[in-house]
C-alpha cells in the first residue's frame, strides 16, 4: 500500500471543524493516562509506532483542497513530544509536516491531543489504548494478544458512519433558535487554557444518581445546570435560557466500528423565564429530555441534521478559504451561539486486567471554544470519575458553583488544577 | 490532604489558596514537608508572543522593501523626465517619514518615550525638509516647529501622569481628553499667532470655555453614570 497516495474525505463535523481553527479554538482535545511510573520517551515513540502499523488512518495530515480540508497519507512518523505548552494549545495542524494530533509525555503521564477534525472521543480512545498497550508491552513486559486485522476491518474503521445512516426522506428536527445565557466572563491572553479537575468516585456518584433514579450523565447535567442558573441569578437581571450541549455517541446506538466522528449533540433546556427551578424539578426535566431523544429513531433525524449542512450547493461550490472566513461566523451564530455550554461523557474506560495496576488513571479535556469559554468533559476509570473543566478565562465562577454542588448532594470531591505551580 | 472551608472540596495541598474561591487554606498537615512532590504539569511556554513577533518581522521587512522601491522609482523617472530631481524629493521625503513612523509603531522599542520622541523627531525632520526644499524656511519656525514640539510634550507628559498616578479605566480617557483639549489650544494659539490675531485674553477664554463641558462629563462619569453601563463601556473599550 502506498500511503501518500491514499486519502480520505472529512466527515461533516470534521469539515466544520477544520474549517474554524484558530490559535484560541484549536479544536484539540486531549486524553491522558498516567501510569505508576515515569514515561519512557525511546519506548513510547517505538510504541508509537507500532500503534500506527495497527491504525494506518492516523498515518494521516491535514491538507487544503479547493473545495474542503482533506486527510492525505503520509509515510512520516510524528514525533512524541515532552509538554511544554498549555493542555490543547499551541497546535497548528494546518501547518505543512504537522500531524492533526500529538503525543505528549510529562513524568508519569503519556497524553494524546487529537484535533476534532479527524476523530471524536470513541475513536480517540481507541488509539490511546492502542498506544498504552504497546507501551506497556515494551515497558513492563505485558503481553500482547497477536491479532490480524483484515482490510475489511481497516476500511471500516475509516468509514464515513453519518453517511451510512443517512436517509434522504427523514425529516431534520427542527430547532428553535433564542438568546440563551451565556457566562459573563472574559478570554484571557492567547495560549493560556486553565483546567480544573473535579475527582469523585463512581460509588458515590451512582449511589446519589440511583436515589434519583438517574444515570449519572443526567445526574450531572441537572447539576451543570442548576449551577448556570444559579450563576445567572446573581449576575443577570434578563432571565435566558440555560442550553447544555451534550455529544452522544452513535455507537451505542448504531452498528459500525468507525474510528471517526460519529456523535451528535442533544441539547437538554432549562428556560430559566418560567420561574425558579427545584432541583428535582431540573433533573425530571433532563430525565424526560434525555429518554424522548434518545431513540435510534430521533438520533435518525439529528443525523440528517448534520449531513444536510454540508450538501447544501452554495457551500459545495464555496472555495475552502472562503469557508475559512466565514465558518467561524456561522459556527458562532448557529453552533455554539445556541449553547450556554457544553458537558461531554466519553464513559468508562476498561482495560485488560494485566494491564490495570499500571495504569493509576485516565483523564480527558475538552477542547477550548470560545462561543463557550468553559466547557466540561468527564471520564471513568477504576472507581473515579474525573470532569475536567476547560476554560479560556481566568475567572473560575462555573467551577466553583458546580463543584460546590456537588459537595452540597454530599458527595466527597478532590480538585487539581494546571494552574502555574511556585 | 486538606479540606477548602468555603468549598468544601478536597485539594491535595494545603498552605495555599483554594484553586476554585481563593479563599486560603490553612496549613493542616506537619508532615507534609518531606514529600517530595512530583509536577503535574509542567512550566508552560506561550508561543503566541513570538510568533505574533515573527509576523510583524515579515510584514516590515516586505514594507521596507517596498519603500526602497517606490523611492528608487519615484528618483529614475523624475530624473528622466526633467533631467534633474524635482518633485521626487517632496515624495521620497515623505515616503521616508513614513517609513520611520511605521519603525516607530512596530514595537521595535520598548519604551514608550522612546516612541513619542521618535516620532517627534521623524515628524521634525520631514516638515524641516518640505520647508527648506523650497529655497528658504518660511513656516517652520512659526508654525511647525511649536505644534510638533509641543504634541511631543504632551503626549509625554499625558504619558508620565498616566504613569505616575497609576491611572486605569474611564480617568485615562478623561485625561486624554483634557490633553487634546490643551493641545488644540496650544496649536490655535500660534495659529492666530502666524495670522498676526493673537488675543490672549480672548484665547483664555474660550480654552476654559471648552475644558468645562469636558470635565462635566468626566464627573458624570465618575459619580453618575451607573456600574452597569460603565462596565459595559469598559468591555467594549477593553478599558
Amino acid at each position: 500500500m502506498k500511503d501518500d497516495k491514499l486519502w480520505y474525505r472529512l466527515d461533516n463535523a470534521g469539515k466544520l471543524y477544520s474549517s474554524i481553527i484558530s490559535s484560541r479554538a484549536t479544536t484539540l482535545f486531549r486524553l491522558s493516562a498516567t501510569l505508576t511510573s515515569p514515561v519512557d520517551p525511546v519506548l513510547l515513540q517505538r510504541a508509537l509506532e507500532s500503534a500506527l502499523e495497527r491504525f494506518p488512518f492516523f498515518k494521516v495530515q491535514l491538507k487544503q483542497g479547493f473545495f474542503w480540508y482533506y486527510f492525505e497519507g503520509t509515510s512520516q512518523i510524528p514525533k512524541i513530544e515532552k509538554e511544554i505548552y498549555y493542555p490543547c494549545m499551541s497546535l497548528s495542524i494546518k501547518k505543512r509536516g504537522s500531524f492533526p494530533y500529538r503525543v505528549y509525555y510529562f513524568n508519569n503521564r503519556i497524553s494524546l491531543e487529537l484535533s476534532h477534525s479527524m476523530t471524536d472521543g470513541t475513536g480517540g480512545l481507541k488509539f490511546l489504548y492502542e498506544l498504552i498497550k504497546q507501551y506497556l508491552h515494551l515497558k513492563e513486559s505485558v503481553p500482547l494478544k497477536r491479532e490480524t486485522i483484515s482490510n475489511t476491518q481497516l476500511r471500516l474503521e475509516t468509514e464515513n458512519s453519518f453517511r451510512k445512516y443517512y436517509d434522504k426522506n427523514i425529516p431534520a428536527p427542527r430547532s428553535r433558535s433564542a438568546k440563551v445565557f451565556k457566562l459573563p466572563i472574559q478570554l484571557d491572553k492567547k495560549g493560556y487554557y486553565h483546567i480544573v479537575t473535579g475527582i469523585i468516585g463512581v460509588n458515590a456518584l451512582k449511589k446519589k444518581a440511583k436515589e434519583y433514579d438517574v444515570s449519572i450523565t443526567i445526574l450531572l447535567t441537572a447539576v451543570y445546570i442548576q449551577s448556570l442558573l444559579n450563576i445567572q441569578e446573581r449576575t443577570s437581571r434578563r432571565k435566558k435560557p440555560i442550553v447544555i450541549n451534550v455529544p452522544v455517541n452513535m455507537r451505542s446506538f448504531f452498528e459500525t466500528s468507525t474510528m471517526r466522528n460519529f456523535f451528535v449533540s442533544i441539547t437538554p433546556s432549562i428556560d430559566a423565564r418560567l420561574g425558579e427551578y427545584e432541583f428535582e424539578e431540573i433533573i425530571q426535566e433532563v430525565k424526560i429530555e434525555f429518554s424522548r431523544l434518545l431513540t435510534p429513531k430521533k438520533l435518525k433525524q439529528y443525523i440528517k441534521r448534520s449531513v444536510i449542512s454540508e450538501k447544501s450547493l452554495v457551500l459545495r461550490l464555496m472555495p475552502s478559504p472562503i469557508k475559512d472566513i466565514v465558518a467561524p461566523s456561522i459556527y458562532s451564530f448557529f453552533g455554539e451561539g445556541q449553547y450556554t455550554s457544553g458537558l461531554s461523557n466519553l464513559g468508562i474506560v476498561r482495560v485488560p486486567s494485566e494491564m490495570e495496576p499500571f495504569i493509576e488513571r485516565v483523564e480527558s479535556y475538552p477542547p477550548p471554544s470560545i462561543g463557550n469559554k468553559v466547557k466540561a468533559m468527564l471520564i471513568s476509570y477504576n472507581q473515579h470519575v474525573y470532569i475536567s473543566f476547560g476554560n479560556l478565562s481566568k475567572n473560575r465562577m462555573l467551577e466553583r458553583e458546580f463543584f460546590r454542588n456537588i459537595r452540597e448532594l454530599g458527595i466527597e470531591v478532590t480538585i487539581e488544577t494546571n494552574d502555574e505551580e511556585t | 490532604m486538606a479540606y477548602c472551608p468555603k468549598c468544601g472540596i478536597k485539594v491535595e495541598e494545603d498552605n495555599r489558596p483554594c484553586p476554585l474561591c481563593s479563599f486560603h487554606i490553612p496549613k493542616v498537615n506537619e508532615k507534609r514537608d518531606a514529600v517530595v512532590r512530583v509536577r503535574k504539569f509542567p512550566k508552560t511556554a506561550n508561543p503566541y508572543p513570538a510568533y505574533l513577533r515573527r509576523v510583524l518581522n515579515r510584514i516590515f521587512i516586505f514594507i521596507t522593501l517596498l519603500v526602497f522601491l517606490a523611492v528608487c522609482l519615484l528618483f529614475y523617472i523624475d530624473y528622466e523626465v526633467n533631467e534633474m530631481f524635482t518633485w521626487s524629493r517632496y515624495s521620497n521625503l515623505s515616503i521616508l517619514a513614513g517609513w520611520v513612523f511605521l519603525y516607530f509603531s512596530f514595537g521595535y522599542l520598548q519604551s514608550f518615550y522612546k516612541v513619542i520622541i521618535g516620532i517627534g523627531l521623524d515628524a521634525f525632520i520631514l516638515l524641516l525638509g518640505l520647508d527648506i526644499l523650497n529655497g528658504s524656511l518660511q513656516w517652520f519656525f512659526p508654525l511647525a516647529f511649536p505644534i510638533v514640539a509641543g504634541t511631543t510634550v504632551i503626549s509625554i507628559s499625558y504619558w508620565s501622569v498616566i504613569r505616575a498616578l497609576s491611572v486605569r479605566g474611564f480617568n485615562m480617557i478623561g485625561f486624554f481628553f483634557m490633553a487634546i483639549v490643551i493641545l488644540s489650544m496650544w496649536i490655535n494659539f500660534f495659529i492666530h499667532n502666524y495670522r498676526n490675531e493673537t488675543n490672549p485674553f480672548n484665547w483664555l477664554i474660550v480654552t476654559v470655555l471648552q475644558i468645562i463641558p469636558v470635565l462635566l462629563v468626566m464627573i458624570y462619569v465618575k459619580y453618575g453614570m451607573p456600574e452597569r453601563i460603565k462596565q459595559k463601556i469598559a468591555r467594549k473599550f477593553h478599558l
